[in-house]
């Protein structure tokens, strides 16, 4: 065994020599750069599955939030709809009572206008009849004048039967 | 105006049934007095006041006729004969009656026998 070991060349205290350094180096490895890397990766696994377990749950969220602002929405637009229907109705209700009105008002004014008409026409009526009147007076008068005396003297004599009363 | 027409003529014929003899007199103090109250203006009326009561006194009536024109005299006769001796008729013209008679007694009753008045209650 040792003739071969010989033989092949290998030196014992050079092999051991090179395996404690070997050893060494491995040890100086595993603590200098084979541990800090395996912890560095290690939080980096960490920070990398909570960063994915945050956007998962972010993701949750977001769909939360998506189904809560479709609910939202939806009874908005539910809420807007009713808002929108009553509007709609009391506006329909103002538009019926404003044309009830308007037709109360239009009444009135027509009621208004026949009394005007009618006040103008019974002033004008009993205008022609006062000119009317007076006409018939004016031509009397120049009648009369033409031959007073038969009227005057009638005038005359009924006053003096009468005079009799007031004395 | 320091009296009213009416106080002045009965002052007047109070002062001279008080004194009928000094009557001229009066008058004239009378005229003085109306003139130094400055009440000239007012001589119509207490002429007007003062015939007025003269004629009551006599027991008699202010007559004022009003005919529209000049009325035959037989007319007027009848109506004249209807007043009494007592009394002052007073007659004058006004044609705005057209026709017939207004008679004014004492301005207090009124007699309104016109053509005027007639067509004017016609002819409200």
């Amino acid at each position: 065994m040792s003739e071969l070991i010989h033989q092949l060349g290998i030196d014992w205290k050079l092999l051991l020599t090179q395996g404690v350094n070997f050893f060494i180096l491995l040890v100086a490895l595993t603590f200098l750069i084979y541990k800090p890397l395996v912890k560095t990766l290690e939080a980096r696994r960490k920070k990398i599955e909570s960063g994915i377990l945050g956007a998962e749950e972010a993701e949750k969220r977001l769909h939360q939030i998506e189904i809560l602002k479709k609910e939202k929405v939806g009874e908005a637009e539910k809420k807007a709809a009713g808002i929108i229907s009553e509007a709609e109705k009391q506006g329909h209700h103002k538009i019926t009572e404003a044309v009830k009105i308007a037709e109360i008002k239009a009444n009135e004014v027509l009621l208004e206008a026949a009394q005007i008409a009618e006040n103008k026409k019974q002033k004008e009526l009993s205008r022609l009849e006062k000119q009317a009147g007076a006409l018939i007076k004016e031509v009397i008068i120049k009648t009369v004048e033409l031959s007073p005396e038969q009227i005057d003297e009638k005038l005359i004599a009924r006053a003096s039967e009468l005079v009799k009363q007031k004395i | 105006m320091k009296f009213s027409p009416k106080i002045y003529s009965e002052a007047f014929i109070q002062a001279i049934h008080s004194s009928p003899e000094e009557k001229e007199k009066l008058t004239k103090s009378f005229a003085k007095l109306i003139r130094k109250n400055g009440d000239l203006s007012l001589l119509p009326k207490i002429v007007e006041y003062l015939k007025g009561l003269l004629v009551k006194e006599k027991g008699g009536q202010r007559i004022k006729i009003e005919f529209a024109r000049e009325p035959q005299k037989k007319l007027a006769q009848t109506l004249m004969a209807k007043f009494k001796k007592e009394d002052l008729i007073e007659i004058s013209i006004n044609p705005d009656l057209v026709a017939g008679v207004r008679i004014n007694i004492d301005g207090e009753k009124e007699l309104d026998n016109s053509l005027i008045r007639k067509l004017n209650k016609i002819f409200k």
